[in-house]
């Protein structure tokens, strides 16, 4: 008897939790959160749907981790990623630029292959932008 | 198309395709569902990898695949239901799907519980790992062979893990192309469905066995204890479950599936009775489980071995196969030993078969010159001492279930251990072997993998886990339902639940494969007259 109450009363307990954080992860406050997330990936996308067209030889810019792999995710499902410039036929890069028309503050800029990635970029993303407050759902890993 | 219709048209896809091989392979029960749709979504991870080797894109392939498999499952099903007809009139297939069709009780209460556990799919949330690796890589599946392939080899692709295990890919890719509804949304949605259906088959292990531990008892009210509680557990594992998932059951990421699989691998293959069925089952879980995510290679590797262990000693454990070397055994004895090697046999094949299947994408993925993958390639950060320590450290707060589950598995396993293997459940030590096999290859992945181990830890300990949480918390289900079930055992034996020694209880399930014991009266069982008989019985069906 105890052990079936103690197994029981363990599994109620732990539901129990589950239901509470299954319940506090469905509020209107986040949705309207990964919404806000939603938006800015697709504001991304479509910035560099006007750089580049699907299957076209894409190098992503090296030089920080972070912008390089928000390019990735945007750009490295309907482009080829080339690590050669040689072989690129653009090059595109993430820059902060919150005058512009930005994702968030976000712009796809695209390059020359072989340039140095200074001064002024040959095109900037555009069709879409999301001048917004830049506050995104923390993202769980 | 909407959202709403695109997921009903795919999940609607997938149940047709995996119908008949699931009705084939399990039979009719309260999981058929589930498990039909999990295996449309492996004949879409056969297709991606077709499609990746030959041409087109995931779509066709799912086509052909489903077919086939329908074609060859429907002519076992059609040769089985002529076998049995020829034997009983065809009284016994009815009674049989009877016996396995879930009362509304068990569907309403399992349904609601998932239902509850889904509603987060109201937040659009898409994760990190599912925008960068999951969904990204079913666009390749989608746009076909030669892209596929170039971006498999290409080095710039840094974060998509080409190699990974392709059933969550090509599930979205197949949906996508389905329903030319190509957003991220419909992919994470379809995801959190097939984390249902895999979850929903795991909980019907606890159903099952209330059931089991209902057989031994020969009162009503007993009965109905013991399958009640199966059933109310059943569906706070389904709570707990979604609890340990977090936010990663509706965000697309791939670790609750592999997760929740390895463990539905362990109910079916460690904990239920060895027989066709159950480890039928096992294997749809296993396949779900390997094709999934590289850890789940792993595990499901580990879970074959040990399935097919257990099912070999289950077999040599029986008084009868020891004396196989015996001049004065009966004719009919004689045929059943032999059909025992056959048997035997059959197992490691199944195994073989099994084991390779799993095995076969990172195998496929190394001869199509996949991008290596910066989790298992590369230059390795600290010592294997070093590396363990960080390890334990990091996956310890995950498991603290293991302070309930150990002590409960003891107390159980020296109390009623033997209320648990009168009703044909494994061993307990089964289950757990899965689970410590199961950490061992996570474990073993982050102290001898390459990096940083701290910061590989930090991203993922909490998701790696979750196979041994969830391993962690069936075990406690189970023992909680052999538990209720033996409390009026305790107070009052019955010479009937008790006279029936072990090994025969648990030869006699795997006699009755097709739940036909569920139909008997309780005790019946006890009375048939040898093991000769028993297997006969069994391999005549």
């Amino acid at each position: 008897v105890i052990l079936a109450v103690a197994a029981v009363g363990a599994l109620t307990f732990v539901g129990v939790q589950s239901v509470h954080a299954i319940d506090s992860r469905s509020s209107q406050g986040q949705a309207r959160q990964w919404e806000r997330d939603g938006e800015f990936w697709d504001c991304l996308t479509i910035q560099a749907h006007s750089l580049v067209v699907p299957g076209e030889r894409v190098q992503i810019n090296q030089a920080g981790l972070p912008t390089r792999v928000m390019l990735e995710k945007v750009v490295g499902g309907w482009t080829t990623l080339v690590t050669d410039s040689k072989n690129a036929t653009v090059v595109l890069l993430i820059k902060t630029d919150h005058a512009r028309k930005s994702c968030l503050g976000s712009v796809v800029v695209e390059y020359a292959p072989g340039s140095n990635l200074h001064g002024r970029p040959e095109k900037i993303g555009s069709g879409a932008s999301d001048r917004g407050n830049g506050s995104l759902p923390a993202t769980p890993l | 198309m909407s959202t709403i219709a695109a997921t009903i048209l795919t999940i609607g896809c997938f149940g047709i395709a995996g119908i008949v091989p699931a009705w084939a392979m399990v039979g009719p029960s309260g999981s058929t569902l589930a498990f039909a749709i999990l295996i449309g979504a492996v004949e879409t991870a056969v297709a991606g990898a077709c499609s990746l080797v030959i041409a087109w894109s995931t779509l066709p392939w799912f086509f052909i695949v489903a077919a086939a498999v329908t074609l060859v499952s429907a002519f076992f099903l059609i040769q089985r239901w002529r076998g049995r007809s020829a034997d009983n009139g065809g009284t016994s297939a009815l009674r049989t799907l009877r016996a396995r069709l879930p009362g509304a009780a068990v569907v309403a209460t399992l349904g609601l519980t998932l239902v509850w556990c889904l509603v987060p799919l109201r937040v659009p949330s898409v994760g990190w790992d599912a925008r960068a690796i999951w969904l990204l890589r079913a666009t390749w599946f989608a746009r076909g062979h030669d892209f596929l392939l170039v971006a498999f080899r290409s080095p710039g692709e840094l974060i998509a893990h080409a190699s990974y295990p392709p059933l969550i890919s090509t599930a979205v890719a197949s949906s996508w192309q389905l329903t030319g509804n190509h957003t991220e949304r419909l992919g994470v949605v379809i995801v959190a469905l097939l984390n249902a259906s895999a979850t929903l088959a795991t909980s019907w292990v606890i159903v099952e066995v209330g059931r089991h531990a209902a057989r031994r008892q020969d009162r009503d009210k007993r009965v109905s204890l013991a399958e009640g509680v199966g059933i109310v557990c059943a569906a706070l594992f389904t709570l707990v479950t979604f609890g340990i998932f977090g936010p990663f059951a509706t965000n697309g990421y791939a670790d609750p599936l592999w997760s929740v699989a390895a463990v539905g691998a362990i109910g079916y293959g460690l904990i239920l009775p060895p027989n066709r069925r159950n480890l039928a089952a096992s294997a749809i879980l296993l396949a779900v489980s390997g094709l999934t995510k590289t850890e789940g290679v792993g595990t499901a590797i580990v879970l074959v071995i040990l399935i097919a262990l257990r099912y070999s000693l289950s077999l040599s454990s029986s008084p009868d196969w020891h004396q196989e070397g015996s001049k004065e055994l009966a004719p009919d004895r004689r045929r059943g030993l032999g059909s025992i090697a056959r048997t035997k046999w059959k197992a490691i094949v199944a195994s073989a078969a099994v084991l390779i299947g799993v095995s076969l994408w990172p195998i496929l993925a190394r001869l199509e010159n996949a991008t290596r993958d910066v989790n298992t390639s590369g230059s390795r950060q600290g010592t294997w001492i070093s590396r363990a320590h960080l390890t334990l450290d990091a996956i310890a707060p995950h498991l603290h279930v293991l302070f309930i589950a150990v002590p409960v598995a003891l107390v159980g396993g020296v109390l009623l251990g033997r209320h648990r293997t009168g009703a044909g459940l494994g061993s307990d030590l089964w289950a757990w072997l899965g689970l410590l096999g199961g950490l061992s290859v996570v474990i073993s992945a982050y102290v001898t993998g390459p990096g940083n181990t701290a910061f590989w830890l930090l991203t993922s300990a909490h998701r790696t886990t979750m196979f041994a949480a969830t391993a962690a918390w069936l075990i406690v289900a189970v023992w909680a339902v052999v538990a209720a079930a033996s409390i009026e055992d305790e107070r009052a034996p019955s010479p009937q639940t008790t006279s029936a020694p072990p090994d025969r209880a648990l030869l006699t399930t795997m006699a009755t494969s097709d739940g036909e014991q569920a139909t008997n009266p309780p005790g019946k069982a006890t009375a048939m007259a040898s093991f000769g008989e028993v297997m006969r019985i069994r391999l005549t069906r």
